[in-house]
């Protein structure tokens, strides 16, 4: 079992684990066999095509799991959603990354991905907007838009060639100068429509980080509860990391997800 | 020396078809991608796994398919011996290979072209069949990694002393000097992918020592997917919707 | 080509353009976007005080439209050119390219055809080398500066974020008139809205009226200027010319100048040769056997035309039909014409056989290919849709090298690249849309017309009709003289067009609905309708009545009596009651037809009348040929004897209207429903038992009559509803009590006493009917000042969740990112089948077959059944469709089941498979009629379909789908159907 690597006191124990158990019981009971390992099969209806998808294979005409996770399916699409990886971009998602290499016509981003995107100079809005080729110049010029270890937020636009390209088309990309940057596992990160801004104060970021180290989903709204908790009860920031907290936070979450259930 | 006694039973206490306890925790290095430790008895192994990431030595770089790292050491304190080993000794720089050559094998590497995975495996106490425990260790990090797998790989030992076969050796019994076959295998293609020995073995009684060896590790297959089928209900139940 | 032309040297003297100059200018106007403030203009005069050099300088003087353009573009705004085919537009993109190149800027040029894309590039490539080409069939040096594209590629380019978007300055649209067609202008409209902001465009169009509309439309959306440069100018003149079927000779309708000629027009009319046979008008087909069967003596008329054509030296000459089969019917009636010398025909030959030496040997051996080439060498050639591509190529370059006098066309060959002809020749003035022939618009007659007339070659071009029978002179003039098309919007809603801009990070469908052509002009009418409320407010406000509030008060209750007077009748007349007293004889009292609906009867007794019940009948079903009959109360109808007006209408059915008996009329016998009749007399009177003469009938009218003055004093003996009939119904009862209660309230109001009653009922019922007016048009403008299409959008946005493409949150999910890939076929239905595992059992072959159904649209009447697998697989395809169509209706979403179902085809199945199958391309001909042409326009757009599809399996990680559409594309991309186009 997946520890929580805090020091807690014995009661603190005990509550987080009854906090947990709460989880447990409001999670939906039907999904429960829907979990698999690796290379456990996935009983489907072989009469007709299934479409095997991602973290299936075939074996033997059985469809088995490549991965863990829960088994999905649409219509007669069989997949295994991960519950715990790497980022894997999506054509559309806007990723931060961190410059690693200012490379010919490109930037190198490091955006928690099997691979580096690339910022391509001509997949950039150029400062001042104007419509223009890139010259021999804008490439000497690139480290006055961004340099090493800098943190820019970009879009996926998808894969090419030579790797996974990123473009910037709007004015609302680019630097990102405030907040820190935070490396969760993107699956506790629930698809919307923006995935979190980065507008993350150090509040913020601690409360990612809990909420991080507990393996719960990560939404504004939470996040913004869980300050909202740290302030109610008077914490200092540095206190925010300690297993009291931790544990609160986790009690308050249990309460949160069962009020939502009662409600519907 | 007797390493049976006539009662049937082992130095410490084991009957000769008996593993060591085996615990397995996943989840040890929160700043890996997959981690995971595991033990075996006394000897105790952790893993870490990073990656898929971008290949750090750009020559290296495989177009169609991910490549492969393993790196195994032996903590300093894990023997009682005071014997240092440079780093980099011939006996790690082996087992690196083969940990990772059987880890490659189950790693599906084609879906992830153009990336490194980097396995990193030390023994924090060692008692005999630390191969096989890295193995399982590694095995456990990389699927709490996410990196979509072939099968799971699980490893197990198993000697012959005293002409009896013996499962899952320990220090004393391995450096008896007596055989002592290492197997890994893919428990669901039912496929071996692993095979070590040293010494020397009858050829009839190879095969039982390597059934038995192969039940060990079924044994810890079963072991292995209880654990991560744990995990991952708690991944999700904990994640919410 | 056009000026190309004009560049040789020994042409560009005889042009006479200075005097046309003076003749035709050129109109010249700015849209400013709301709130724009022109830049000072020493900003402006800066740039242009340096007096650049121009980019590009042509080696003929600019006709005034094109350098007001350019002026334009050199003042780095944007244009729209409104100018006929021939005027020169594409100076002003050439102009455009040059100076962005000059700028080391991007330009994008796009144009709707793939053809013409083709055609394009060769041009410009030469000009500036620098080019490339992206069509979904080729893709030429992506990173040139300069782009032609079809705009499709365009579109998907921005839906995807290529990096072109960000360095295009200039977008050229060519033909954006297109915008208006039906099935593809609204790509034009979303690729305009989604361009760049900071981009400027270049609109090329055919003249339409609206031009202004459209640039404000376009300075709105992007917030800058447009211009507009509008011109009729026509480099050379046209005279219109009319020849009647079977005449001999040519009516000049309209000269040079513009002007309609009457009487020429009457002589025209006149010298129709009758037909021989009365039947024939009725014949859609009709002149078809005109123009093909001729007396086996006389020549046909199209081979009269052509011979006069050339007698004249008309040639070369165009001759538009619209259809291929017409086409190709035609050309035939010209074996006996030999239009070419024996060097011309070597040429031909060669450059023939040249162009197909691309071909494989089988190939080159088709019907179509080597039928053809004795027809080109005479002189005389064909072009249409269903020619395969590289013949329509090669006719093309033997028509711009005028080796081709006489060209069978369709009208695709008007659309394009400048291939002028001296002569245009209309074989037929009125075309098949679809469900109906309709006279050609007068927009269709411009831009066919246009290519008649060589710049700097002939003086005038000639447009030729041939009309086989009467026309209006008006409608003759409105197609020749009318105005051009406007253009007007043909946005619609597409589930791809949803999905990827809901998948568009700042992409919104609504956005695009808000800046769309069509939302523009929908606002556009919001003034004329409040000043339409305003006017009926006016009204409404100068009426003035006397005592309002007493006569509303009165006017309500004659409502109410009336109301519960029809409930009453409603029980009495129920056909439960009734049938009982529907003797013959008896004397009922019936309601007039009244043709004026808009006046609903205040008095019930105005529209009385009185008949004598003949018999009834019971009626089986809704009988469809009397309109009167209302389904409801069908079941019987009343057959009475009655004062009627006969009236024919144009159809020569006739109708019957009911009048009262002293007025003019025929005494007849109608069937009426029983809702008709208001009240049963008492009464029954003798009939005569023959009513068949007239005399007889009008005697019992007059008897009626006599009887009704007999009863004036005591007024007619009614049935009694309960003593009589016996109705013992509750809701008889309250209503016949209200009834009671009402009229007393009648007796106590004053102002029924008043003797103007009527007449003031009559204005205050004016006044309550422009209240209601004004309610419907305030709920028009409501409607349209929400956006338009937005119920559509929610009730699209909910099939695609009730589906799963997408959640609640409108975060696409990933049977929407599959869907968001398909774009050349219908997006739905080929999700489905995907994720309904469909294609994974079956074999390549069969997928790449069942995919056909998807491309293939036309409709075959007699094609055989596809085999048993096939026609299994097609039917789990219609069911597909069926519950995708069944689940949009559901959801509100307006669309004919039945019609969706059919629109998949299975018609070229069984030649797509063998085409899998690796069978020859004259092979798979041998099994079908359809056309090549279309046959191959097909299977492209298969391929095309094959390559989104394996986009789609790569992003749900189905590797052995991705394999099978990969392995599918490879069995079809071979040979001619993928052969090279010659532009290349």
């Amino acid at each position: 079992m997946r520890g929580i690597q805090l020091q807690l006191s014995q009661t603190q124990k005990l509550r987080l684990q009854k906090a947990l158990e709460q989880l447990e019981s409001l999670s939906s009971k039907v999904n429960s066999d829907a979990s698999v390992t690796i290379a456990d099969s996935i009983s489907v209806n072989h009469e007709d095509g299934v479409l095997k998808g991602h973290g299936t294979a075939d074996l033997d005409g059985e469809v088995v799991a490549t991965l863990c996770g829960v088994v999905e399916r649409v219509n007669k699409l069989v997949y295994v959603r991960a519950l715990r990886s790497r980022y894997k971009p999506e054509v559309g998602d806007i990723v931060i990354g961190r410059v690693i290499e200012v490379a010919q016509k490109r930037w190198r981003l490091d955006i928690n991905y099997s691979q580096n995107a690339y910022l391509m100079l001509s997949a950039m809005n150029m400062p001042d907007g104007v419509q223009r080729r890139r010259t021999a110049l804008d490439e000497l010029n690139m480290r006055c838009i961004f340099e090493e270890a800098d943190v820019i937020c970009a879009e996926v636009r998808g894969f090419q060639h030579d790797g996974l390209h990123l473009q910037a088309r709007s004015k609302k990309y680019g630097k990102l100068t405030t907040g820190q940057l935070i490396t969760v596992h993107t699956v506790f990160s629930e698809e919307t429509k923006t995935t979190f801004p980065s507008s993350s104060t150090v509040w913020a970021a601690n409360a990612v980080r809990v909420l991080s180290t507990l393996g719960f989903v990560i939404t504004l709204e939470i996040i913004q509860g869980v300050i909202d908790l740290s302030l109610s009860v008077n914490l200092d920031i540095h206190d925010m990391l300690g297993s009291e907290f931790c544990v609160l936070v986790a009690e308050n979450e249990a309460e949160r997800r069962s009020s939502t259930k009662k409600r519907r | 020396m007797e390493y049976v006694s006539p009662e049937g039973l082992r130095l410490d206490g084991r009957r000769p078809m008996e593993m060591r306890q085996i615990r397995a925790e996943i989840g040890a290095v929160s700043k890996a991608d997959g981690s995971a430790v595991f033990e075996m008895g006394n000897t105790k192994v952790i893993a870490a796994v990073y990656g898929p990431r971008e290949v750090q030595n750009r020559s290296q770089q495989l177009s169609d398919q991910a490549l492969v790292r393993c790196e195994y050491s032996m903590a300093n304190f894990s023997t009682g011996d005071r014997m240092r080993k440079p780093k980099g000794d011939r006996r790690s720089i082996e087992i690196s290979l083969v940990i990772r050559q059987t880890m490659e094998e189950c790693i599906l590497t084609h879906l992830m072209p153009r990336s490194q995975i980097d396995i990193y495996v030390q023994v924090l106490q060692a008692d005999g069949g630390t191969r096989s425990a890295c193995i399982n260790a590694a095995t456990l990090a990389l699927a709490d990694a996410g990196i979509p797998m072939r099968d799971l790989v699980t490893s197990c030992s198993a000697g012959y002393l005293n002409s009896t076969p013996l499962l899952d050796l320990n220090y004393v019994e391995d450096s008896a000097g007596g055989p002592d076959i290492t197997v890994g295998i893919l428990p669901k293609l039912d496929k071996v992918t692993l095979l070590q020995m040293d010494s020397k073995l009858p050829i009839d009684i190879l095969e039982n020592v390597m059934q038995l060896a192969t039940e060990g590790c079924k044994a810890i297959a079963n072991y292995i997917r209880e654990i991560l089928l744990e995990n991952t209900k708690e991944l999700e139940y904990r994640r919410g919707s | 080509m056009g000026s190309l032309k004009r560049k040789s040297p020994e042409e560009e003297t005889p042009t006479p353009a200075p005097t046309s100059n003076i003749q035709y200018d050129c109109l010249h106007e700015v849209s400013y976007p709301h709130g724009y403030v022109p830049a000072s203009s020493s900003t402006t005069s800066d740039s242009s005080s340096q007096t650049k050099e121009p980019a590009k300088k042509f080696p003929f003087t600019l006709d005034p439209f094109q350098s007001q353009a350019i002026t334009c573009l050199e003042n780095s705004e944007s244009v729209m050119v409104s100018a006929h085919t021939s005027a020169g537009k594409t100076v002003v993109a050439l102009y455009a390219i040059a100076m962005s190149l000059r700028d080391g800027q991007r330009v994008i040029y796009t144009s709707p055809i793939k053809a013409l894309s083709n055609q394009k590039y060769r041009e410009f490539k030469e000009e500036f080398s620098d080019v490339g080409l992206m069509t979904g069939d080729v893709t030429i040096d992506p990173n040139a500066s300069c782009l032609v594209m079809t705009t499709e590629i365009w579109r998907s380019m921005q839906y995807k974020g290529s990096e072109v978007t960000r360095e295009v300055a200039w977008i050229i649209f060519d033909e954006v008139h297109y915008m208006r067609d039906r099935e593809r202008g609204v790509v034009w409209e979303e690729s305009i809205v989604m361009s760049p902001k900071n981009a400027r465009f270049v609109f090329l169009s055919a003249t339409v009226p609206n031009a202004k509309e459209f640039a404000d439309w376009v300075a709105k959306v992007h917030q800058q200027p447009c211009h507009i440069v509008y011109t009729d100018y026509r480099p050379t003149p046209l005279q219109h010319y009319i020849f009647p079927s079977g005449s001999e000779g040519l009516y000049l309708v309209v000269d040079e100048k513009g002007k309609f000629r009457e009487d020429s027009f009457h002589k025209a009319l006149n010298a129709l040769v009758p037909a021989a046979d009365g039947d024939r008008k009725k014949d859609n087909a009709k002149w078809q056997k005109g123009l093909v069967l001729g007396k086996a003596a006389e020549e046909s008329d199209i081979f009269k035309m052509v011979k006069m054509i050339i007698q004249r030296q008309y040639d070369p000459v165009i001759l538009f039909s619209f259809s291929k089969r017409e086409c190709e019917f035609l050309a035939m009636q010209m074996a006996k014409m030999d239009l070419n010398g024996d060097t011309e025909k070597d040429n031909i030959e060669k450059i023939f056989w040249c162009a197909m030496d691309m071909l494989s040997d089988d190939d080159k051996k088709l019907p179509q290919v080597s039928n053809m080439l004795p027809l080109l060498k005479r002189g005389i050639g064909v072009h249409h849709s269903g020619l395969l591509p590289i013949l329509k190529e090669v006719i093309e370059i033997l028509f711009q090298e005028g080796l081709i006098k006489c060209l069978f066309a369709t009208e695709t060959f008007s659309i394009g690249l400048n291939m002028p002809a001296k002569t245009v020749v209309f074989t037929n003035v009125r075309k098949f849309d679809g469900d109906k022939f309709r006279w050609l618009t007068s927009g269709e007659y411009i831009q066919m017309s246009g290519r008649a007339g060589r710049r700097g070659i002939d003086d005038r071009g000639v447009c030729i009709l041939m009309i086989d029978e009467k026309m209006e002179p008006s409608t003759a003039k409105s197609m020749v003289k009318g105005a051009a098309d406007s253009l007007n919007s043909a946005f619609h809603l597409s589930y791809n067009m949803i999905l990827n801009q809901m998948r568009c990070e700042d992409g919104d469908p609504e956005n695009l609905l808000r800046n769309s052509f069509f939302q523009f002009q929908a606002d556009r009418a919001i003034p004329d309708l409040e000043k339409q409320i305003k006017a009926f407010e006016e009204e409404r406000e100068s009426i003035v009545i006397e005592e309002e509030d007493s006569l509303k008060d009165y006017y309500n209750l004659l409502e109410q009596l009336r109301s519960l007077n029809k409930d009453v009748r409603d029980i009495v007349l129920s056909p439960r009651h009734c049938l009982p007293f529907l003797q013959p004889g008896r004397l009922v009292s019936i309601q007039c037809t009244s043709n004026d609906e808009e006046l609903s009867p205040i008095f019930i007794e105005d529209q009385l009348t009185w008949g004598l019940i003949i018999s009834f009948e019971r009626i089986k079903g809704v009988s469809e040929d009397d309109a009167n009959i209302k389904p409801e109360d069908a079941s019987y109808k009343v057959d009475v004897l009655t004062r009627c007006v006969v009236r024919k209408d144009k159809l020569g059915k006739k109708s019957y209207e009911i009048v009262p008996l002293k007025e003019h009329g025929e005494p007849i016998v109608v069937s009426i429903p029983i809702s008709q009749i208001n009240t049963i007399t008492g009464l029954r009177l003798y009939m005569p038992k023959d009513l068949l003469p007239l005399e007889a009938r009008e005697n019992t009218l007059k008897k009626i009559i006599e009887t009704l003055t007999r009863f004036k004093e005591k007024g007619l003996p009614h049935l009694d509803p309960e003593e009589d009939m016996k109705i013992q119904s509750s809701s008889y009862k309250k209503a016949s009590r209200r009834i009671e209660a009402l009229e007393r309230l009648f007796e106590k109001h004053e102002i029924a006493k008043s003797p103007l009653i009527k007449e003031k009922l009559k204005v205050f019922q004016r006044k309550q009917e422009l209240t209601a007016k004004i309610k419907s048009i305030k709920r028009t403008l409501s409607s349209t000042t929400t956006l338009a299409f937005k119920d559509e959008l929610k009730a699209r946005k909910r099939v695609l969740r009730r589906l799963g493409y997408a959640t609640n949150d409108n975060v696409v999910d990933l049977k929407g990112k599959v869907a968001c890939e398909i774009s050349s076929a219908d997006e739905l239905t080929l999700t489905e089948l995907m994720f309904n595992g469909v294609f994974k059992d079956i074999k390549v072959e069969e997928m790449i077959s069942l995919l056909s159904c998807f491309v293939w649209r036309e409709k075959i009447n007699d094609a055989a059944k596809p085999r048993e697998e096939l026609d299994m697989l097609y039917s789990q395809l219609q069911d597909t469709a069926r519950r995708v169509a069944q689940l949009q209706l559901e959801c509100k979403v307006q669309i004919d089941v039945d019609t969706f179902v059919k629109s998949f085809r299975p018609d070229i199945m069984e030649v797509v498979y063998a085409w899998a199958k690796g069978s020859k391309f004259y092979e798979i001909m041998e099994i079908t009629k359809v056309f090549e042409g279309s046959l191959i326009r097909s299977i492209r757009r298969l391929e095309e379909v094959l390559q989104q599809l394996i986009e789609a399996a790569k992003s749900i990680g189905e590797t052995e789908l991705e394999a099978k559409f990969e392995e599918a594309v490879s069995k079809i991309k071979r040979d001619i159907v993928f052969a090279a186009s010659l532009y290349l």
